[in-house]
């Protein structure tokens, strides 16, 4: 015991070393998030923050977990690769957050991984991301991350499915982000089409970082060129949506598909301030993967708790690192009332919660990990389970859930619509 | 940039051209730094071009070896595009990179880089071809890639190709906007030299032509004006300033000259002047020479003549000398004899003028006594008047008296005319006395100035004989002095004739020295002239 206390004193005097119980005190656990809070890709990581802390306020209203308050420190990724690695870093070494937390993007988290590995043996692991590309879901990196959502992989084989199965679409063609995160869609949609013994007819790309009044006039003419007769797209809401502002406004109505990352509520956003400019409908035939459920849909018990509490909370504070990057007035939240990306980030709080509280008082990372690596649960009718499943073996075992749930937008309604009936999917597709 | 300089022309008729020294200096300069810049450009962009190709390149390969290990573990395990594409993302950023696509094993496009779209074909336009070595592990083509201009394409199989292969495209672009950029600033930063160097090699050639312009003008005056007032101001240290102090130096030796030149050209004329008169003078004293030296001939053609009869006439003249000196002796003779007479009538003489002497005292004597009773007379009458005077006074009782009164001034009148009747015989009586003396006297003279005549005559009758002596002697000698004198004068003769000659070339030689003085005095001219234009 002596000599415990003593190593944990020199530890203490050194403290530079990573530990196992990092982040833990008394009567707090701190959590990392790295992500993008500014830019044009802002809404995504203040998205799925807001979900979370708004679970959060919630748990540390009602006395912590186990006593201990969780705390977030937010540094902005500017969703790029390199400020993603620096964000990690300082998070790890410096501020020595228990775990790193809804991380947002493909292109961040794959620099974002080898940085965290180095402190495998410390424990550290990343919770939740907003990401559904496959680095993270596979080796080296299985240990280290835990997925809640369902993959890119399986959102775009889904969309895949969806478009030859329900629309007969025959030519399949890509539309992506020009990175990382697009290319893990196109690799997804590739091996579906191989399973299913078709071929990709046609991709695109377009640059990270396009916004949306971009001229995308070439890729369209590409894809129209190529007679596709729907797109499977992988990229973020201003690039998609200028894809598919002049997609429409060329008189051009094949369905496309964005996947859950695309931000499908300011993509939607968007593209209604266009049709109110121009009196002219670009909104149908639109697919959007989802890996949570929508927002909207009441009937799932988390989707009724989570308006619940984002109504109750809608004025916590952001965290003090956020106003480093994003502004004057970080208490403002620049955020839709609702989100997916926001029922994300508090599906994510609310199984780490679980775990956590499933774990005990007495808190370590490993102690942690070894009960997340097979925990299984219903939140609210939102289900999955950690480890493998033989029912579905594409499903990591660091992933929890499986669904993609598929949406449309109904011509004149303000939101995203789960499909039950295909045929409402379809506007003026093959008309 | 000099030749909006006007052309300026010296008052030497030399053409300043071009900006005169200061603006061929800086033209060849800047001309020379022009070339030399334009050359280090040239060669220092195809040299970076060179380096920056090869540097791509090797950047490329790089890139390409790398994505190639990488992608190889990826391709083999089956890992998700993401993963290739992540690296690929790390890769496009770097410059020069203009695109990365990475390909499997049938050409199909795992991973790129490209937006909106693949250009197609590019996949299969350059494949690595043949065996990979441990030599030649990758392969480099340039690819003119649609709307992208051409690019340096480096391909690297993936296990030997079986798995594919890595492309990476290296901007040509870029090379030649380096290039470009570089030269750019290396023209710049030219330009800027070339400014300066203008600038700085104007003033310093200024400062540099400068003192050479001074000296120009110093020089130019000195020969429109000969001018050598003119002080050259040394302020440099270099070849120009030692240009300057020699100039200098020449100038101040110069100044010297004239006035030397100007003694000297006055001591010439001096010279010439003297010599030309002493040419005339010569050339005159030649001709009366030669008169004289004609004359001299026939002269001494005459006294050869002469000489021959002075040795006839000497012999007679030696003969009458003979005779002569016996006449001479008789003649002495009665001389003596005639001497001796004269003395006896001297003596005679004296004794007549030493009687006469006696006389005339005894003469003086009378006159002493006759003056006595003159004046007793005159008294006599002075009183016979008074005793007149007092008889009328004392009136009949003094008619006696005065009868008696008058009767003796008539006596004391007539006293006083015989004493002045004696004095008169006197008178007569010395007179003759006194030229009997005077005659006795001149006798005397006459005898003795006789005698002296016979003395002097005797003497000369005695040289006369001696003369006569030594003439005849001197005859003798001057018969054999003539034959001397013949052969003397013939000798005359034949240098006369030599004379002559050498008198004539004395001439024609005094004529060209007469000429060379005229040169000399025309040059002696000039010079002064010249001098005379300079100003010291």
């Amino acid at each position: 015991m002596t000599r415990l206390v003593l190593i944990a004193a020199v530890a203490a005097a050194v403290g530079a070393r990573a530990d196992d119980t990092d982040g833990i005190s008394a009567n707090e656990i701190l959590l990392g998030s790295p992500a993008a809070y500014r830019g044009q890709a802002a809404g995504l990581g203040t998205e799925q923050l807001v979900g979370s802390l708004v679970y959060f306020e919630h748990i540390n209203r009602h006395g912590g977990v186990h006593g201990r308050k969780i705390r977030v420190t937010a540094y902005d990724d500017d969703y790029n690769p390199k400020p993603s690695v620096t964000a990690t870093l300082r998070l790890l070494e410096k501020d020595k957050v228990f775990a790193l937390f809804d991380s947002v993007g493909t292109p961040t988290i794959v620099e974002l991984l080898p940085a965290l590995k180095r402190f495998e043996s410390a424990g550290a692991f990343l919770f939740g991301n907003f990401t559904g590309a496959q680095p993270q879901r596979e080796p080296p990196y299985d240990k280290i991350v835990f997925n809640v959502r369902a993959s890119y992989r399986q959102e775009v084989a889904t969309a895949v499915d969806f478009f030859v199965d329900k629309l007969g679409c025959t030519n399949v063609c890509g539309y992506w982000q020009n990175d990382a995160y697009g290319w893990s869609g196109r690799d997804g949609a590739l091996r579906r089409l191989k399973a299913r013994g078709m071929q990709l007819v046609k991709d695109t790309t377009y640059e990270r970082g396009s916004l949306f009044d971009a001229d995308y006039s070439k890729q369209v003419s590409a894809l129209k060129a190529a007679s596709c007769s729907c797109v499977v797209m992988v990229g973020a809401y201003q690039g998609c949506g200028g894809m598919i502002r002049q997609a429409r406004e060329s008189g051009w109505y094949v369905p496309m598909h964005n996947v859950s990352f695309v931000g499908a509520t300011q993509m939607l956003k968007l593209l209604k301030e266009h049709e109110q400019k121009t009196h002219k409908v670009i909104t149908d035939n639109l697919v959007n993967t989802q890996v949570v459920p929508n927002f909207t849909d009441t009937s799932y018990g988390i989707v009724k708790e989570y308006r619940d509490l984002r109504g109750r909370y809608s004025s916590i504070p952001l965290p003090d690192s956020y106003k480093e990057c994003c502004g004057p007035k970080p208490e403002t939240w620049n955020v839709a009332d609702y989100s997916f990306g926001q029922l994300e980030g508090f599906i994510n709080a609310k199984l780490f919660v679980e775990i956590l509280q499933k774990v005990g008082r007495d808190l370590s990372r490993e102690k942690f990990k070894t009960l997340a690596g097979t925990y299984a649960a219903d939140l609210g009718g939102f289900k999955g389970k950690y480890g493998l499943d033989p029912a579905s073996p594409e499903k990591p075992a660091n992933q929890f859930a499986n669904q993609v749930y598929v949406t449309y937008v109904k011509p004149g309604a303000p939101e995203w619509l789960t499909a039950v009936d295909w045929g409402q999917v379809l506007s003026r597709a093959g008309k | 940039m000099s030749s909006s300089a006007p052309q300026a022309t010296s008052r030497t008729g030399v053409k300043v051209r071009y900006g005169g020294l200061r603006g061929r200096i800086v033209a060849l300069l800047l001309g020379g730094l022009t070339v030399l810049l334009v050359v280090i450009s040239l060669l220092a962009a195809r040299a970076l071009r060179e380096a920056l190709t090869k540097e791509f390149i090797s950047k490329g390969e790089a890139i390409a070896l790398s994505l190639a290990n990488a992608a190889e573990g990826y391709i083999v395990e089956g890992r998700d595009a993401s993963t290739i594409q992540g690296f690929v993302d790390r890769f496009r950023d770097i410059a020069g990179v203009g695109y990365v696509f990475v390909v499997d094993q049938d050409n199909f496009v795992l991973s790129h880089t490209f937006q909106p779209e693949f250009p197609q074909g590019l996949e299969r336009a350059h494949p690595f071809q043949g065996e990979v070595t441990q030599e030649r592990y990758t392969d480099v083509a340039t690819l003119d890639v649609a709307e992208r201009g051409a690019h340096l394409d480096i391909v690297v199989p993936i296990q030997q190709r079986r798995l594919g292969e890595v492309h990476v495209g290296m901007k040509t672009a870029d090379i030649q906007a380096l290039v470009g950029r570089a030269v750019g600033s290396m023209t710049a930063v030219a330009l800027v030299v070339f400014i300066a160097a203008a600038a700085v090699s104007l003033v310093l050639v200024g400062r540099l032509v400068k003192p050479v312009r001074q000296l120009t003008t110093i020089a130019q005056r000195i020969v429109e004006q000969g001018d050598l007032t003119q002080e050259v101001a040394v302020t440099s240290s270099d070849e120009i300033g030692l240009l300057a102090a020699s100039f200098g130096a020449l100038v101040s030796k110069l100044r010297t000259i004239p006035a030397t030149l100007k003694t000297a050209v006055g001591q010439l004329a001096e010279v010439v002047h003297a010599i030309s008169a002493m040419t005339e003078e010569q050339g005159a004293t030649l001709s009366q020479q030669a008169a004289a030296l004609q004359q001299t001939g026939a002269v001494a053609k005459e006294i050869q003549e002469t000489s021959k009869l002075a040795a006839t006439k000497a012999a007679s003249v030696s003969e009458v000398a003979v005779r002569a000196q016996n006449i001479g002796q008789a003649g002495q003779r009665s001389l003596d004899e005639t001497l001796a007479g004269l003395d006896e009538i001297q003596r005679h003489v004296q004794k007549v003028v030493d009687r006469s002497g006696e006389l005339s005292e005894r003469t003086g004597q009378v006159a002493e006594i006759t003056e006595a009773v003159k004046d007793l007379a005159d008294q006599s009458k002075v009183l016979a008047l008074n005793a007149a005077i007092e008889a009328t006074k004392a009136g009949e009782h003094g008619k006696g008296f005065a009868v008696v009164a008058r009767e003796i001034r008539a006596l004391a009148t007539q006293s006083i005319e015989s004493t002045v009747r004696v004095r008169e015989i006197l008178g007569e009586v010395e007179g003759a006395i006194r030229s009997s003396v005077e005659s006795s006297r001149e006798g005397r003279e006459r005898v003795r100035g006789s005698v002296d005549q016979v003395r002097s005559g005797s003497e000369k009758v005695r040289q006369l004989a001696s003369a006569v002596d030594e003439s005849a002697a001197a005859a003798k000698q001057i018969a054999a002095a003539v034959a001397q004198q013949n052969a003397g004068v013939t000798q005359i003769f034949s240098a006369l004739v030599d004379l002559n000659r050498m008198m004539a070339e004395s001439v024609k030689a005094l004529g060209r020295t007469s000429e060379a003085s005229k040169d000399l005095k025309r040059v002696a001219n000039s010079v002064s002239e010249l001098v005379s234009s300079f100003r010291v």
